[in-house]
Formats: C-alpha cells, structure tokens, sequence
C-alpha cells in the first residue's frame, strides 16, 4: 500500500460519509438560465493605437526625468569659461617681453629709541 | 472515478458551443452540477460558486478557450473551472468561512434534505475552509472528486509528486484537526 493510499483511506475513514454528500451536491433543481452576452472585443487597431501611446507617454516621461536629472554643463568644462560666454576679454597670452622689469628696493629702517624728557629734566 | 459523464460526444458539442446556442446548452446541462460543487468546494460561497459556472460556459461560448479533444472531456473541463474559481477567489479575495458553510447549504440545499446529511457537508466544507488553496484543490479532485493521481495532476498543471505531496500534507493537517467524527464535532461546536 502506498502512501497515497495511506492518505486516501484516512482520508475515507474522516469524511467518507460526507464524500457521498458533496457528490450528491446539486447545481440549482431550476438551472438559471445561461446569460450569453456577447462581449465587444477591442478591435486590433484599437489595441495597437493604445499600445503605441503608452509606450509615447513612457517615453515622454523618460526624457523629462532624464533632462531634469542632468546637469547643465559636463563637469570636465564647468570651471573653463568658453570664449563666446567672454567676448570682451583679450584673446591670446599676455606679452611681457616688452615691459620693464619691476625692480624693489629694500632700504634697512632706523629705529629711534631716544625716550621722551621728563618734566624734572631727566630721561630714562 | 470521477462521476461526471463520460463522453466522447462532448468534444463535438464543445466544437459547436461556440455557434450553437443548443449546443451550449447541452453542455451547460451534462455538466453544470459538477462545474458548480467544485467551484463550491474551493470557493466555499453559493453566489461565488454560481458565477463560476457562468463564467465558465460563457468561456466554452466565446472561444477563448483551446480546446485538447485529445484529453479526456471532464480533466479538461475540469482545469478550466479551477483557473476560473482561483481567479474568482483572488477577485474576492477571501476563502471559505464556517458563516459561508452555513450559508451556502442553507440556499442550495433540500429544505427536506437529511438535516444530518447536512451536518456532513457543513462539517466537510470547514474541513476544506482549513487548508491552504492548492492542497484543497488536491483534496477535492483526488479524494472528493475520485480522479487518480494522474489525472489530478493534469487537471492542475503540475507533476504527480507535487500532488502526493499536497494530498499527505492535507491528511495529515485534517486528520489532526478532525481526527473524531465530523458530526460529532459538528454537534460539540454548535453545544
């Protein structure tokens, strides 16, 4: 005997009875009558047109999420202004081939220390 | 076995449903009891049960359904109410109830039915309203419905091991649960 069985006759042995019960079961004595309403069915065309705008709408939202995401310059040539964005700015190197040297002179300061006379006449 | 009737006629009046309304409505004769008690026994509600059947033969009208004439009649017919009746469960989203046992039997019943007979199927349908879904399905198709192993797993889409397993699972479940007789826990309950 398998295990199958095992289960099938303890099954029998709980609700053997009420096995014949739920086979006696009926559907109404009086059959309610079978409503066949016939369902539009979407048509084809109507499917594809839906199909196309949805995935138009996903596509829209993608591209708005996506610009709102992005920065507005690429971060390589945020700190480089472009030449066009300074049109008054001198374009080229500075030349200072031409211009003097600067030269500092440095001259050693004197100190004072000579203390201011007192009233009697006396200093330090 | 299962009791339905076996016929290979059906298959010729399943081809028809469709155009003819007559056809249909043989169909909808031989074999709405059975499409109607195992939409009850899984969904545990008379109305529920009731749109099943409808749903169903309205499939087998519109021709949405594919048809296997190679199977037998019944193990198809008998896939497609348990898809309807799961779709309806996860409509409703609620399973078997010892207030749905009571209510069902008490419209769909013989008033002079044999008030024990009753206490039976009531006590049967809280047994079922215990297990999860697919070991009742199991259940009512291998025990209740008499179809072998084979055919239990074709009617549910899956291999014969699964279907040992749910059925020893669900014994072992209501043999703890209702290990005394189902009447007599009936009457201690009702006490």
């Amino acid at each position: 005997m398998t295990e199958t069985d095992k289960d099938i006759e303890t099954l029998n042995r709980l609700f053997g009875e009420a096995r014949a019960d739920y086979q006696a079961l009926r559907h109404h004595a009086v059959p309610p009558p079978l409503t066949v309403v016939p369902q539009a069915k979407p048509r084809p065309v109507h499917r594809v047109l839906a199909i196309a705008a949805g995935v138009a709408a996903l596509g829209v939202t993608g591209l708005v999420l996506l610009s709102l995401n992005q920065p507005d310059t690429p971060p390589g040539h945020r700190l480089i202004a472009a030449p066009q964005a300074m049109p008054d700015a001198p374009s080229g190197r500075p030349q200072f081939t031409g211009s003097p040297r600067p030269t500092l002179s440095f001259s050693r300061m004197t100190f004072d220390f000579t203390l201011p006379q007192r009233p009697d006449g006396s200093s330090g | 076995m299962n009791a339905a009737p076996p016929s290979d006629a059906d298959w010729g009046l399943m081809a028809r449903a469709a155009q003819d309304q007559l056809a249909l409505s043989q169909l909808y004769d031989r074999h709405r009891h059975y499409v109607f008690r195992l939409a009850w026994g899984i969904l545990g509600e008379d109305a529920a049960a009731d749109d099943v059947v409808q749903e169903v033969f309205l499939r087998l009208h519109d021709g949405r359904l594919k048809a296997q004439p190679r199977a037998k009649f019944t193990t198809w017919l008998y896939g497609v109410v348990i898809n309807v009746a799961r779709e309806q469960a996860r409509k409703r989203r609620r399973f078997w109830g010892a207030a749905q046992a009571d209510e069902v039997l008490s419209t769909h019943a013989d008033e002079q039915a044999d008030p024990a007979r009753l206490d039976r199927l009531r006590d049967l349908g809280r047994a079922l309203a215990t297990l999860p879904i697919r070991q009742r399905e199991v259940v009512l198709l291998r025990f209740l419905e008499g179809f072998d192993t084979a055919e239990t797993a074709e009617i549910l889409g899956c291999r014969q091991g699964t279907v040992k397993a749910h059925l020893h699972r669900a014994t072992r479940k209501l043999q703890t649960e209702f290990q005394s007789p189902p009447a007599l826990t009936h009457k201690e309950t009702t006490q």
